[in-house]
């Protein structure tokens, strides 16, 4: 058995890393490319959302280079994504992808024991004990936990740096390492020295980088393929930026709603009070954290289409009318040019920049006529 | 002491050279005609022939093509059009709160609160609208482009175009045709249809308060502006120089930055536009990204490289 799934950010690297643990074969596809993507659209439906073009592609390369079964966390889904799992397989069946699957559907669609018996039957090539597999899996749970520190982190710091670039260096040193990593212990040997050449970086904390909030569709935000890089794009640019939907939210939200546990996430919810579909109601709430919290702005992140980020973005019109609050919306489409997105981010970067300056210099012009008043005659001025 | 301002557009490359008054002392707008380090090359030779290369204390670039004309002519700041067109605006009217602004292929839509930059949107799909589209129905037309202003304020009795896609306003416009209707009645609804379009696209969400400030390319044509001044009952501002508002911002931004910093220019010199500038493109295989690079040469030593993701192929000091 020879087990594929597709992309999405680093689950490829922290998949391998697990599945070889417990001595089952992986297959990684290729990172998504543009031509991938063409290859993915000429099979897919034209209005479909950009993900699921993109997985289509990742599973057509594996069962090129010798996968057999696939993979599919596809959750019964909270929008179209939920029928992912479904249309992949009747679309590749009838191309001649004949793949065994395994459809890692909610337990409150297909309940318990149906989950257990699919999730026992991706274990079971492998030649560790039921102990040995579920301890390999609460350590992988720890590399995503890691890892996503480390990247958090890395984020933060990218707008202090001295020298431009540093953690960017650190972040794809750090992936490129994993991918060659062996076994879980290794793996997280490697986070921990990524996590201290992090540590090593001279930063300057007297600089006021802005603070922004990306948010917007789970995939998008996820797979850097899917946003043109946007991480990359906002570390060079000096920006500190955070995001709160990451795998391991995706993987403790699904747990959490399906284990029926409440989810530590549970804002008031004034905007939108009803569950629409995909994230959007964790969109508009990084839209009201943006507000309270003092970040300086939010990015929207979705593909063409997607539905429940429509409406979170009209929800943001309205807040930008209301309060003080700056949103750029980013919607990628695979017809559209990269100049576009960077003339986008920029500018609204630019705007930020301007804007926060404006406002410091406001704020030094009080405090010199306040406090400094007096000394004016001393200093000689 | 001048300051140089290049944008690099679609259609235009324009130039811009102001003095320590930010006001403009010369000003050019050349073709790009597909061939932007040409065009580029073109403006620093015409500017040379009435600039020393020392009397340019600063350069900016802006544009689509702002880091090729970066690595060409070596400039100081790098800004996108948005916040160039903004500063633009805000220096020769502070009062401007909206700026409409139609390129060649893309449109925006600035909105100015005390001379900064609150918001803002580009057309996201579809060029209808922009200056290519125009210039496309002109030449079906058999028309000069030049002339479609005043086709379209002869007309009194606009037909109604649908101007959602371009693809779909054009086929309008032959079947209006073939039914007979007047050029000046089709180019005024062919107008009245852009704007909607704009209106409902762009600036969709927009509040738009005046001062309505309209650049551009497109700003040359008096039927949009007509048309827009009906659709949002307010009159609208046309800068003189609303062609090279691009350039004008860039050059506005490099000497705020010059004037701050007090360094010297990164500016190469006029000469530049005798030299023999060639691009490489080739698809690096290293690693999975599958980069498209391109490195850019003048006189066989590498002067730039653009879109390689990982960074390998940058010289030092080849841009910037």
């Amino acid at each position: 058995m020879k087990i594929t799934f597709p992309h999405i950010g680093d689950a490829h690297l922290i998949g391998r890393i697990f599945f070889t643990e417990i001595g089952i074969d992986i297959i990684t596809p290729h990172a998504n490319t543009e031509k991938g993507l063409e290859k993915g659209s000429e099979v897919s439906p034209d209005e479909i959302c950009l993900p699921f073009k993109l997985m289509l592609s990742n599973l057509m390369e594996a069962y090129k280079l010798g996968a057999d079964t696939v993979i599919m966390p596809a959750t019964m889904g909270p929008c179209r994504l939920g029928e992912y799992g479904e249309l992949l397989k009747s679309i590749l069946d009838r191309k001649g992808y004949s793949f065994q699957w395994v459809l890692l559907d909610s337990p409150n669609s297909i309940g318990k024991q149906e989950l257990l018996r699919r999730l026992a039957n991706v274990v079971s090539g492998s030649n560790k004990s039921l102990p040995g597999i579920l301890t390999a899996l609460i350590r992988t749970y720890k590399i995503i936990e890691k890892l996503e520190k480390l990247e958090q982190k890395a984020h933060i710091l990218a707008g202090y740096e001295k020298k431009k670039g540093e953690c960017k260096k650190v972040l794809t040193s750090c992936r490129r390492d994993l991918a060659q990593a062996s076994g879980i212990s290794q793996a997280l040997k490697i986070i921990r020295h990524h996590r201290c050449q992090l540590g090593e970086i001279t930063f300057d904390f007297n600089k006021k980088p802005l603070h922004i909030l990306v948010t917007g569709e789970i995939f998008s935000m996820i797979e850097p393929f899917a946003n043109h890089h946007i991480e990359e794009l906002l570390m060079d640019m000096s920006v500190s930026f955070e995001k709160r939907v990451t795998l391991r939210w995706w993987i403790r939200r699904t747990i959490l709603r399906s284990t029926n546990l409440k989810g530590s996430i549970n804002l008031k919810k004034k905007r939108l009070p009803y569950d629409i579909g995909g994230y959007a109601k964790e969109t508009v709430e990084d839209g009201e954290l943006c507000v309270e919290k003092g970040y300086d702005g939010v990015i929207q992140l979705f593909p063409v289409g997607c539905m429940p980020e429509i409406v979170a973005k009209a929800v943001f019109s309205k807040m930008m009318k209301e309060r003080e609050v700056s949103i750029l919306t980013v919607i990628y489409d695979e017809m559209g040019g990269e100049a576009g997105y960077i003339t986008r981010i920029e500018a609204f970067i630019d705007m930020l920049n301007r804007r926060k300056s404006l406002e410091q210099k406001k704020k030094r012009e009080i405090y010199n006529r306040k406090v400094k008043g007096k000394t004016h005659v001393l200093s000689g001025h | 002491m001048y300051y140089l301002g290049i944008d690099v557009g679609s259609v235009s490359t324009d130039f811009v050279i102001i003095n320590k008054d930010k006001k403009i002392i010369e000003q050019l707008y050349l073709k790009t005609m597909g061939n932007p380090i040409e065009a580029v090359q073109d403006g620093l030779r015409k500017l040379g022939k009435d600039f020393a290369s020392n009397e340019i204390s600063g350069v900016g670039a802006t544009g689509s093509g702002r880091t090729l004309a970066a690595a060409v002519s070596g400039v100081d700041v790098v800004k996108n059009e948005i916040t160039a067109h903004g500063v633009a605006s805000a220096v020769f009217d502070p009062d401007i709160r909206t700026i409409i602004e139609i390129g060649g292929q893309d449109s925006k839509i600035i909105l100015l609160r005390d001379g900064i930059i609150t918001d803002f949107a580009m057309n996201t799909v579809c060029a209808a609208g922009t200056g290519s589209f125009l210039d496309r129905q002109a030449e079906r037309l058999g028309l000069e482009l030049k002339d479609l202003g005043a086709f379209a304020l002869r007309s009194e009795n606009p037909v109604r175009i649908a101007g959602r896609c371009a693809v779909f306003a054009e086929s309008d416009i032959i079947h209006k045709q073939q039914l007979g209707c007047a050029m000046e009645d089709i180019i005024a609804g062919m107008s009245k249809a852009l704007v909607r379009n704009y209106l409902n696209n762009v600036a969709k969400g927009k509040e738009l308060l005046p001062k309505i400030c309209f650049q551009g390319g497109v700003a040359a044509n008096d039927g949009i502006r007509k048309a827009l001044e009906e659709a949002l009952g307010t009159e609208i501002l046309i800068p003189e120089y609303h062609k090279v508002m691009g350039a004008f911002g860039s050059a506005v931004l490099a000497m705020e930055l010059m004037e701050g910093e007090r360094k010297k220019t990164c500016f190469k010199g006029f000469e530049v536009g005798h030299e023999k500038i060639g691009t490489d493109t080739f698809e690096c295989r290293d690693c999975s990204n599958n980069c498209e690079v391109v490195i850019l040469r003048s006189e066989g030593r590498q002067i730039g490289c653009f879109s390689d993701r990982c960074g390998k192929y940058q010289s030092a000091g080849a841009l910037h």
